[in-house]
């Protein structure tokens, strides 16, 4: 071969590989399944099933006028209900494991791009206790989140959004088998199971000293976050807020039980209670946060914490029928009633010899 | 930065070479080895800055003794002080912690572990500068000048993971002008080695590693098959993946007119572990022969003299390729079966008289390197009796269906849905498929030529570049996700 043919090789090389690359990162573009560019056309129906890599676009890109904001415990929600009660369309911003400083970010970005009617905020016992951190930046999404053009490329030609994604949101777009208000839903994923939740639970022997959220770095913390909470909702009159304590099971409490820290959640509770009810524009709700049969009925959970859609939708229709509402004349009596089915629990377990069968009693009791 | 990244493939490759050639275009041909030495300095402490003060430490360490090696005499000295500095260096970063972590484990000691990172590629750059080291107070290498020296260390291709290259192969090929300009040929053979090697690392390397990570992480949870399956994977795995980093090292120097060394020459096809060691990371063989094995004496006195001396050499070797016991015990389980070889060296070369023969020696072989890549593989020797247990515990739980789903991924997407479309709950043959595919076509490419020999041919027709382009293609939109080399880590 002579250095001519060399060089046209080389170059047909560039230019088809070039094409190549070209047509993909016009593919992601145009169908954008994670909303970085643009909201929704081609018929997309905005299938929302990675919250860490769709909330940020869809937060700035589509259409919406509600926001329900929460951990993974939240994920679960149906917001079809809300959006026809309030009229209103709800935005799922959620994220697993969510600071309160992240749902706090999540806001932010919402109010510069919509016009906020209402916010359904659960708040889970731990959420108001993390230290307030940077908005997330984690360096494998940043792309998504950051302005900058070049790191675009991990979105653009990526074989998972090329080859996954894009079918995936396509298919379901157009076969018009999707309903946005089942965002983020596990039961894409898998469904629930006593078995596997109990397998998931993996306490500890030893039972720790109580903590207290109301003295040292736990009281620090709770009101940092709470401080940061207030600020947006003194900042927005014009939203209603509606903060409700999500559902976890029994499992979940007794980590805490054994941890000593479920009594710190109580006073988080309690003081979130205190210092945000003074607001008009919010109000608290317990939901089902201290239901015995959505604590104690393992069938209705996925592991020892997130509950499935029925519980979900009793958490829902709660907010919907302004039912369970707190004040900080009920907290008290509230935060008392879960204490004592966690109590309860506990002392069971002991007369069981820790033998967790018991557990099977319970099976069907959120349905009767 | 690693090769397999888009700031390296789109930015840095195209900017230094361009650069490069750029500069001796205008007639600056010292400045464009500059512009390659700082961009090396670059590429290696990009994201990790403190990695530019050790490799310039590392080099000016080296250099200062060459100069005292050429102002005074004792090179013997100066010699053996550069080699103290250099694996003391390498001892500081690799090995305090494994050698504290046994102080205490065997006296009890109680010092405190530093947790010191482990540098990107410090074991192949101090290698490289102790054989020039040595080589000047052997009064076998010359001075080079500050900038020859360091190109020599830092030119990136092969700074991260090799090949090992010797100052007398590197120096001279960049002080013939000759080679300083843009030759079409080379650019185009060293391009299609890069995205052979690319895709060898993606496509294969890394889709293999889901396979081998699901079983090395859950070894309690393997049966038979599943442990053989892993076993398998991961032997692929890391020859495709060390073997494809070479063949980008090798391109990316051929795009500049460097010829780097070969490092793979077919390793699986070996009939010994001997052979093995002269197709598998030939330059450290060869560094590890000529530094170490033949100044003990080599196979010069007498049987006994070189077991030893070959259980030495692969106790370094496998000291080398990471401070942890299992390891040093890979590396002595091979030095141990070469010892064996060299003593019935006789009855072994009448077997490969016949082909069943030479068959069975090459089975032999395969399975003694499969054996040993599970001492490689796993994170503790801890693990080593477990492994073991399971791949002979002739059970059978279904483990090979979970390390099939375990290779799920992007391109399997679309082919899971039809399946679950036509096969209903047994779509999962998909996976198994997919499976026994890569491992076939794992088998068939590590029995043929290497990258670099396809190359060297340099005979491409048009019909080639399509699939080129595809492949580079796949390579580069799996680049997201893909993991990081092996053999960086050494």
């Amino acid at each position: 071969m002579t250095q001519k043919e060399y060089k046209r090789f080389f170059l047909g090389f560039l230019l088809c590989a070039g094409v190549l690359l070209f047509l993909a990162a016009l593919a992601v573009f145009l169908f954008d399944p994670f909303f970085h560019y643009h909201g929704l056309w081609l018929g997309m129906k905005g299938v929302q099933t990675k919250e860490e890599f769709q909330v940020n676009g869809a937060l700035e890109h589509l259409d919406y006028d509600a926001v329900l904001l929460g951990a993974s415990v939240t994920m679960n929600m149906n917001t079809d209900p809300l959006d026809e009660h309030f009229g209103c369309r709800t935005q799922k911003a959620v994220a697993s494991g969510a600071h309160c400083c992240t749902l706090a970010y999540y806001l932010d970005k919402a109010y510069q791009n919509r016009d906020i009617r209402y916010v359904f905020w659960g708040l889970d016992p731990d959420q108001i206790f993390y230290e307030i951190d940077d908005p997330p930046t984690q360096d494998q999404i940043l792309y998504l989140r950051d302005k900058n053009p070049f790191n675009d490329v991990n979105y653009l030609w990526n074989a998972d959004v090329l080859l996954q994604e894009i079918p995936h949101t396509a298919g379901l777009s157009w076969k018009n088998s999707y309903d946005p208000g089942t965002a983020y839903d596990f039961l894409a994923i898998k469904a629930p199971n006593m078995e596997e939740a109990l397998a998931t639970h993996h306490p500890e022997g030893e039972i720790r000293p109580v903590r207290r959220g109301t003295e040292g770095e736990a009281k620090r913390r709770l009101e940092e976050n709470l401080d940061l909470i207030e600020e947006l909702v003194a900042a927005h009159p014009e939203t209603k807020f509606k903060f409700f304590f999500t559902v976890s099971s029994i499992l979940w409490w007794d980590i805490h039980y054994r941890d000593g820290n479920y009594e710190k959640y109580f006073d988080g509770q309690k003081r979130a209670v205190e210092r945000l009810s003074v607001y008009d524009n919010v109000r608290f709700y317990a939901g089902v946060f201290n239901d015995r049969a959505c604590l104690l009925d393992l069938t209705h959970y996925y592991d020892y914490c997130h509950a499935d859609r029925e519980v979900s939708l009793r958490q829902v229709y709660a907010l919907i029928n302004d039912e369970h509402i707190i004040t900080p004349d009920n907290i008290t009596e509230e935060t008392d009633t879960l204490r004592d089915i966690l109590f309860e629990f506990e002392n069971r377990l002991i007369a069981e010899d820790g033998d967790w069968n018991f557990l099977y009693e319970y099976a069907g009791l959120a349905d009767e | 930065m690693y090769f397999n990244s888009y700031i390296f493939i789109f930015l840095f490759v195209p900017l230094t070479v361009a650069g490069y050639f750029a500069l001796d275009h205008f007639g600056k041909k010292r400045i464009g080895q500059a512009w390659l030495v700082l961009m090396s300095l670059c590429f290696y402490s990009y994201g990790t800055p403190w990695l530019f003060f050790l490799i310039t430490a590392s080099m000016a360490g080296n250099y200062i003794f060459s100069i005292l090696m050429k102002h005074f005499r004792h090179p013997r000295l100066f010699g053996t002080l550069g080699v103290v500095f250099d694996l003391g260096l390498l001892f500081y970063f690799k090995y305090f912690d494994f050698f504290i972590s046994n102080v205490n484990a065997f006296f009890n000691a109680g010092w405190e572990l530093k947790h010191i990172i482990l540098p990107m590629g410090i074991s192949f750059y101090t290698f490289q500068q102790i054989s020039y080291i040595v080589d000047r107070a052997r009064g076998k290498a010359e001075h080079y000048a500050l900038l020859d020296y360091m190109i020599f260390v830092t030119f990136f291709p092969q700074l991260v993971a090799g090949p090992i290259v010797r100052h007398n192969e590197l120096v001279p090929q960049f002080r013939d002008a000759a080679k300083k300009s843009l030759n079409w040929e080379n650019l185009t053979k060293g391009s299609v080695l890069f995205v052979l090697g690319l895709s060898k690392k993606i496509l294969l390397a890394d889709m293999l590693s889901l396979i081998a990570d699901q079983g090395y992480g859950d070894i309690a949870a393997l049966d038979s098959p599943g442990a053989l399956l892993t076993m398998l994977a991961y032997t692929f795995q890391i020859y495709f993946d060390f073997s494809a980093y070479s063949d980008m090292a090798l391109g990316l120097g051929l795009m500049m007119n460097i010829s780097l060394p070969h490092n793979f020459d077919q390793p699986y096809r070996s009939r010994s572990i001997r052979e093995f060691w002269r197709r598998w990371h030939i330059t450290l063989g060869q560094f590890l022969a000529e530094y170490v094995y033949i100044p003990l004496g080599g196979n010069r006195k007498g049987k006994p003299r070189r077991a030893l001396n070959t259980l030495i050499l692969f106790f370094l070797s496998g000291l080398w390729h990471g401070a942890a016991w299992n390891f040093v015990l890979w590396g002595l389980c091979h030095g141990i079966v070469i010892a064996f070889e060299d003593l019935f060296e006789a009855p072994l070369k009448k077997l490969e008289a016949s082909k069943p023969g030479r068959f069975l020696r090459w089975l032999g072989a395969f399975v003694i390197i499969n054996f040993s890549w599970v001492l490689f593989r796993v994170s503790s020797l801890k693990q080593v009796p477990q492994f073991f247990g399971r791949l002979f515990s002739f059970s059978e739980n279904g483990s090979v269906s979970v390390l099939a789903q375990a290779a799920d991924n992007a391109f399997l997407f679309i082919p899971v849905q039809l399946a679950k479309k036509l096969l209903g709950e047994h779509y999962f043959y998909v996976y198994f498929v997919f499976v026994l595919l890569l491992l076939l076509v794992s088998a068939v490419l590590a029995g043929r030529k290497e990258a670099w020999a396809y190359t060297e041919k340099g005979v491409f027709k048009k019909k080639m570049i399509l699939p080129l382009a595809v492949l580079f293609f796949l390579s580069v939109i799996s680049l997201s996700k893909v993991v990081v080399f092996l053999y960086s880590n050494f």
